[in-house]
């Protein structure tokens, strides 16, 4: 099994880094570009709404992630010392209506839902804690 | 990774907007500010054309929406062109593609300029 951990600031430039983590890891794995694009998709809806709406004062936090691949698996786990928040709980956004008389919101965690195929979600003491599973198909 | 953008006129009220890069939450305040300025001369048609744009997230998706929005109240449409498979992926995900007008290539996108212009001239000409 293949494990990397980094951290991210609460910055919008953070989303390189994750980005770049995520090349690393993909080129050591052999993890193919679209599933490559999918996870990073998914971590970057997540780690953007945190930054929009996890923190409720202007200090600096640091996201911790670790990403593992095991044969046709990939675990992401993702931490932070947010103000509590399970995705899973979030109202699925309306779709059936025409594009262009859509509500702006709920996109994200849709896109997030499509992409990875387990969630779990824990409140462990100060921190979420939610853990990703996105099985690999051949 | 950046986001690139290049606007060209083609014809009276017609625009192409070519995006290079990834469209999320770093960049997509690029992409309003350049659009700001053409919506305020309330064209006919906006011509998105996606063939280099890599990557894109919920908050691109938002832009496109509300740009898609501020057409709609003018009369003006939105219509895409050149859209790799993992950018029509996320819009088949959120049940864009129904809504969405597309066009194969530039020829056809050259002949409903054609349509557009001729309409124009039609309008312009007395009776």
């Amino acid at each position: 099994m293949t494990t990397i951990s980094f951290e991210l600031d609460t910055k919008l430039a953070a989303l390189d880094v994750l980005c770049e983590q995520l090349e690393h890891f993909c080129a050591a794995t052999g993890i193919p570009k679209k599933q490559k694009f999918e996870i990073n998709l998914a971590l970057d809806e997540l780690f953007t709404n945190i930054l929009s709406h996890g923190f409720r004062d202007a200090r600096p936090h640091r996201i911790q992630i670790s990403v593992s691949h095991a044969p046709r698996v990939v675990t992401i786990v993702i931490r932070d010392d947010g103000i509590p928040f399970n995705p899973l709980k979030a109202p699925a956004p309306e779709l059936k209506c025409p594009f262009d008389d859509r509500k702006v919101g709920g996109l994200g965690i849709h896109l997030i839902r499509s992409y990875i195929d387990e969630m779990d979600y824990e409140r462990c003491g100060r921190h979420n804690v939610l853990t990703l599973r996105k099985f690999l198909k051949n | 990774m950046d986001l690139m953008i290049t606007v060209r006129q083609k014809a009276l009220g017609a625009y192409v907007t070519s995006l290079s890069g990834s469209l999320d939450s770093r960049t997509y305040s690029i992409l309003e500010e350049r659009l700001a300025p053409i919506l305020a001369e309330s064209p006919q048609l906006l011509v998105l054309d996606l063939a280099e744009l890599n990557y894109l997230s919920s908050a691109g998706i938002r832009v496109i929406l509300k740009t898609q929005k501020a057409l709609k109240a003018i009369s003006g449409r939105l219509v895409f062109m050149n859209l790799q498979p993992q950018i029509k992926k996320v819009f088949d995900i959120i049940n864009a593609l129904p809504s969405m007008k597309l066009f194969k290539d530039l020829e056809e996108m050259d002949a409903y300029l054609d349509v557009m212009q001729k309409a124009v001239t039609q309008a312009d000409r007395p009776l």
